[in-house]
């Protein structure tokens, strides 16, 4: 591919490519054209890449870890990946999927391209720790966004109370703001307790301090910490 | 404490108490007494911060330059050159009860006058009474918060209650059950486990690694590593405050310092990555600390529901830093609250809003 092609149909759903002359009318002043080739080679690379990271998370022998990134690198380098064995169908699309049911021994053996069974293990390994990552990726942004609901509700539950008040303040004047205290909420009864604990713990704050007077209070302050 | 600085940072408040008719009611203030910086938040709708800082002129001519004889607030900052400066709180506590001598008076009459201005910002009318809630650490001494009590009285304010900073913040947000507060500031972290009730010693925990020994372990670190560049406290924190960060982002923290009185350039990325890093197996620790001594049937409740609030909060990537150091208890959950610097005085105002008016005129 290279900045010359023109766009295709599908080319709306991927994003667009563009003339180069297009780009630079818009402003784009330096444009680097890539060669299919150059960009075949940096995916290779990447995969490559992508093989021995993930192969330091399986949990083989180093003799067997070398063994198969090197068969994979030489496959993905190589240009030619050649027919690898089918082991689990579409394991990054579908994190959920359960790995595939494997071919018999006999089929591997008939393959000339197939891989030993340890390997094949390993590779069942490294698809899992795909579909792992996945999961996890998933899990993530699930979290992110539960959490940024629970705060978006927060904040909502905030200012329809501030709203509520401010409205009585507006429509009845300020002689009659009614306490928000006496809002019908769920946290109601336990705001007044709390409130009342509160209160009781300052008005013991004072009493000691009036009792102790300020001379006896440093000796009294480990086991001031309060409430 | 300017005027304009007042009311622009009212203007940011989206969620204001109602104004309510000044000559027949008082005004009620929710304050969070902070190491670094000090919030109010009023019942007429205004909220400020300032630094908690106090000055005096150093000399006749500084006194003529400023007009007045004492500073407070922002302003010290930025004429501390021509001014000798007083921090009233240490590590989150009023210094002067800490401290012996002259050294005590002063520290005192400093808290004084932060007081005062704390006051002054409620803007009450001629004779009107002020009721204030105010923050303190979460183990802040009894004779600290009486410190707090009589200097706050002494500076006009007719009726205070100090209350656990971090319950404040859990009150603003509705958080009173199965949840936990870490409240990041400059002086201490402060970690309160909310189960329904006042919380009390056992439910929190104070740590004194924060903001202050971030600064200072940045320093450290820049003399270490780059014994020719200039610098202050100040210039760090406010570094600090723009660059903090606990994960690798492409971001640089590229700072101006004078190098042989030349401004250059420096990254201090990693320095301030480490140290700001520093802080996260601390608040682990704490939290830890206040899941496993709480019922193990509902441990899993607070640990999934870790409020984060304070300037700390802001440091980017805390939230993912904090999840992780949980993974280790089972994993868990943390929020950044939406309004750090404000979250603990806005909580604190609706205490005292909500608290009887038959309490406040017992007091």
């Amino acid at each position: 591919m290279s900045a010359e092609s023109n766009t295709s149909e599908n080319d709306g759903k991927r994003g667009q490519i563009h003339n180069v002359d297009e780009l630079r009318n818009k402003g784009i002043q330096k444009v680097r054209v890539v060669g299919e080739s150059q960009l075949k080679e940096m995916a290779r690379e990447a995969a490559a890449r992508a093989v021995l990271e993930l192969a330091q998370e399986l949990k083989v022998s180093e003799e067997d870890r070398r063994s198969l990134v090197g068969r994979a690198q030489k496959q993905i380098l190589d240009g030619d990946p050649g027919p690898l064995p089918q082991i689990i169908p579409h394991p990054v699309s579908k994190p959920d999927a359960q790995v595939a049911q494997l071919p018999d021994e006999e089929q591997v053996e008939e393959s000339p391209a197939a891989l030993g069974l340890q390997e094949q293990e390993m590779l069942i390994q490294l698809s899992k720790l795909i579909s792992k990552d996945w999961r996890s990726e998933l899990a993530t942004v699930r979290d992110s966004h539960k959490s940024q609901v629970d705060r978006l509700e927060m904040r909502i539950e905030e200012l329809t109370r501030a709203l509520r008040v401010t409205d009585q303040v507006l429509t009845k004047g300020g002689e009659s703001v009614v306490n928000p205290a006496s809002k019908l909420k769920p946290f109601d009864n336990k705001k007044e307790e709390l409130l009342d604990q509160l209160f009781q713990a300052n008005v013991a704050l004072r009493e000691i301090s009036a009792s102790h007077g300020a001379g006896s209070l440093s000796a009294d302050s480990e086991e001031g910490r309060m409430s | 404490m300017k005027d304009n600085k007042l009311n622009q940072l009212s203007n940011e408040s989206d969620v204001s108490s109602p104004k309510l008719d000044g000559k027949s009611t008082a005004v009620k203030v929710g304050i969070d007494l902070g190491t670094s910086r000090s919030a109010i938040t009023t019942s007429k709708g205004e909220r400020m911060v300032m630094a908690s800082v106090v000055g005096w002129p150093k000399d006749a001519i500084s006194a003529k330059v400023f007009g007045h004889r004492v500073l407070v607030g922002d302003a010290v900052l930025e004429n501390r050159m021509g001014l000798k400066t007083c921090f009233p709180l240490a590590d989150g506590n009023l210094a002067f009860t800490q401290n012996a001598g002259d050294q005590k008076e002063t520290l005192r009459k400093a808290g004084l006058h932060l007081f005062t201005a704390l006051r002054q910002a409620a803007k009450a009318a001629e004779g009107q009474s002020v009721h204030a809630v105010i923050g303190a650490p979460a183990e802040a001494t009894r004779e600290n918060k009486q410190a707090i009590i009589d200097l706050a009285r002494e500076a006009g304010i007719d009726g205070v209650m100090v209350v656990s900073e971090p319950f404040a913040v859990a009150y603003a947000l509705d958080a009173l059950e199965d949840a936990m507060v870490v409240d990041i500031g400059a002086g201490t972290i402060d970690l309160c486990r909310m189960a329904g009730s006042l919380p009390n010693a056992e439910d929190q925990v104070t740590i004194f690694h924060a903001g202050n020994h971030v600064d200072a372990r940045i320093c450290e670190l820049l003399r270490e590593q780059r014994a020719d560049i200039q610098f202050s406290p100040n210039m760090i924190k406010k570094a600090k405050e723009r660059f903090s960060s606990v994960v690798d982002t492409n971001k640089r923290a590229l700072v101006t310092f004078p190098v042989n009185g030349r401004p250059t350039e420096v990254d201090i990325t990693d320095q301030i990555q480490t140290a700001v890093g520093e802080l996260v197996p601390h608040i682990v620790d704490g939290i830890q600390k206040l899941v496993s001594t709480f019922d193990p049937e509902f441990q899993h409740r607070i640990r999934s529901r870790v409020i984060v609030s304070g300037g700390g909060s802001q440091v980017y990537g805390l939230q993912e830093a904090l999840e992780k150091g949980l993974e280790d208890l089972g994993g868990g959950r943390v929020m950044i609250v939406d309004d750090p610097v404000f979250a603990g005085s806005q909580g604190a105002l609706k205490l005292a809003l909500e608290m009887p008016e038959e309490y406040w005129e017992q007091l």
